[in-house]
């Protein structure tokens, strides 16, 4: 190659090594653009400035020595409300950081939503209800800028799911504390409540709850247990005989025994003998009383005779 | 369970000449019985009964449950007692294997 002919080729190259770093940045300021926002332009409102609007509002409610001045059933239910409404924004804000599932933003915007609705009802002043209603509607709007057309991981939208349930779960006894005296519903339960609910919104106490779902459904796994009656006659004689002929098989009827288990749906068949035939016997044994004249039938059709 | 044990259940309303034959038949695919315990399916009392899984072609002798208190079949040793739902009832057996 001549100097000339080497000078067009590194052009091309750098031409092309320029072309790609551009394409990867471009793509990469558009990915961070689409995750942060959903996939979607900017919101109009500003989340953050409505929180700390809010701040404003909730923090000497959301002040455990704030309580403690005071400490009726109304002060612990402020708290309480002041509480769930900071812990709620909060979240949004870091779903939105890592996901962006509409289906998700709109569950965990639903539990926002639920929570001003306590503040509604336990911050009476009008200043407070309108910012309320604004950061509602701030985040309904939210919900309606954020489409299917994004990126999003598997896994994340899934663990996400699990803390948006997880944490529904975890408000039920914070309600319901907040219906009885603070005799019957102390503080100090309804900051352990709290503290759940913190905990059900994050990553660790979502792969809990999946573990502990996952145990529950190996044990009805478990539980599902077959049912087993008298076989008739012919099929009991057929049974006998196939699993007597299981008992004369040698190292050289491998082939044979394959065929049979290949004939198995989801059954891969083993190429050692002694899994093979493992896998022949379980064929057997866990055949429904209706299939074993068709194992007899596979056994004969691989060369395998069935003497009854 | 270990993987080499199998759970079956079987429907208490069996009377015990049925259950006797239900456990020979899973025993013809080379399992062996191992116990039984009374639980509740579906808000019924049932029998939940393990095997053990034997080597490939092998049948076990043939096992003889009866009521607590019946004699010793002849040829047999004693391998297992229980309670079992038979016939809707919950009833002590004993189970034992020919020889």
């Amino acid at each position: 190659m001549d100097v000339n002919m080497q000078s067009l080729s590194n052009h091309k190259h750098r031409l092309c090594s320029g072309y790609a770093i551009a394409v990867v940045v471009l793509s990469l300021l558009m990915g961070c653009s689409s995750m942060r926002y959903g996939g979607a332009p900017e919101p109009s409102f500003d989340l953050d400035r409505d929180l700390e609007q809010l701040a404003e509002q909730f923090k000497p409610a959301d002040s455990i020595k704030e309580f403690y001045k005071n400490p009726t059933k109304d002060s612990r239910d402020d708290f309480i409300t002041g509480r769930i409404t900071m812990m709620n924004i909060r979240y949004i804000q870091f779903i939105r950081q890592v996901t962006a599932d509409r289906q998700l933003l709109d569950s965990a915007a639903d539990m926002l939503t639920l929570g001003l609705s306590i503040g509604g009802a336990s911050f009476g002043t009008a200043a407070t209800k309108t910012i309320l209603a604004a950061v509602a509607a701030g985040i309904g709007g939210s919900k309606q800028i954020v489409d299917k057309n994004y990126y999003f991981d598997k896994t994340l939208p899934a663990l996400v799911g699990q803390m948006n349930a997880e944490r529904k779960n975890a408000l039920i006894p914070i309600l319901q504390g907040m219906k009885n005296e603070l005799t019957e519903y102390p503080f100090g339960q309804a900051v352990t409540d709290l503290y759940n609910y913190y905990h059900a919104g994050t990553f660790a106490g979502a792969i809990q709850a999946i573990q502990a779902d996952a145990a529950t459904k190996e044990q009805e796994k478990d539980r599902e247990i077959r049912k087993i009656t008298p076989l008739a006659p012919e099929t009991r004689k057929i049974k006998r005989a196939l699993t007597l002929a299981v008992g004369t098989l040698k190292q050289a009827d491998l082939e044979k025994i394959k065929t049979v288990v290949r004939g198995t749906p989801g059954v891969t068949p083993a190429n050692d003998f002694s899994s093979a035939l493992n896998q022949l016997q379980d064929i057997i044994r866990n055949a429904k009383p209706e299939d074993i004249p068709n194992i007899k039938d596979r056994f004969e059709e691989a060369g395998i005779p069935v003497a009854q | 369970m270990s993987n080499d044990q199998i759970q079956r259940e079987i429907e208490g309303n069996q009377s015990l000449a049925e259950i006797n034959d239900t456990i020979g038949d899973e025993e013809l695919g080379a399992s062996e019985f191992k116990g039984s315990k009374v639980s509740t399916v579906n808000n019924k009392p049932t029998n939940i009964v393990t095997f053990s899984k034997l080597p490939p072609g092998k049948i076990p002798n043939k096992l003889t449950v009866v009521k607590d208190g019946t004699a010793q079949p002849a040829g047999t040793q004693k391998v297992w007692s229980g309670t079992m739902v038979v016939s809707g009832t919950i009833t002590a057996v004993v189970g034992y294997r020919a020889t």
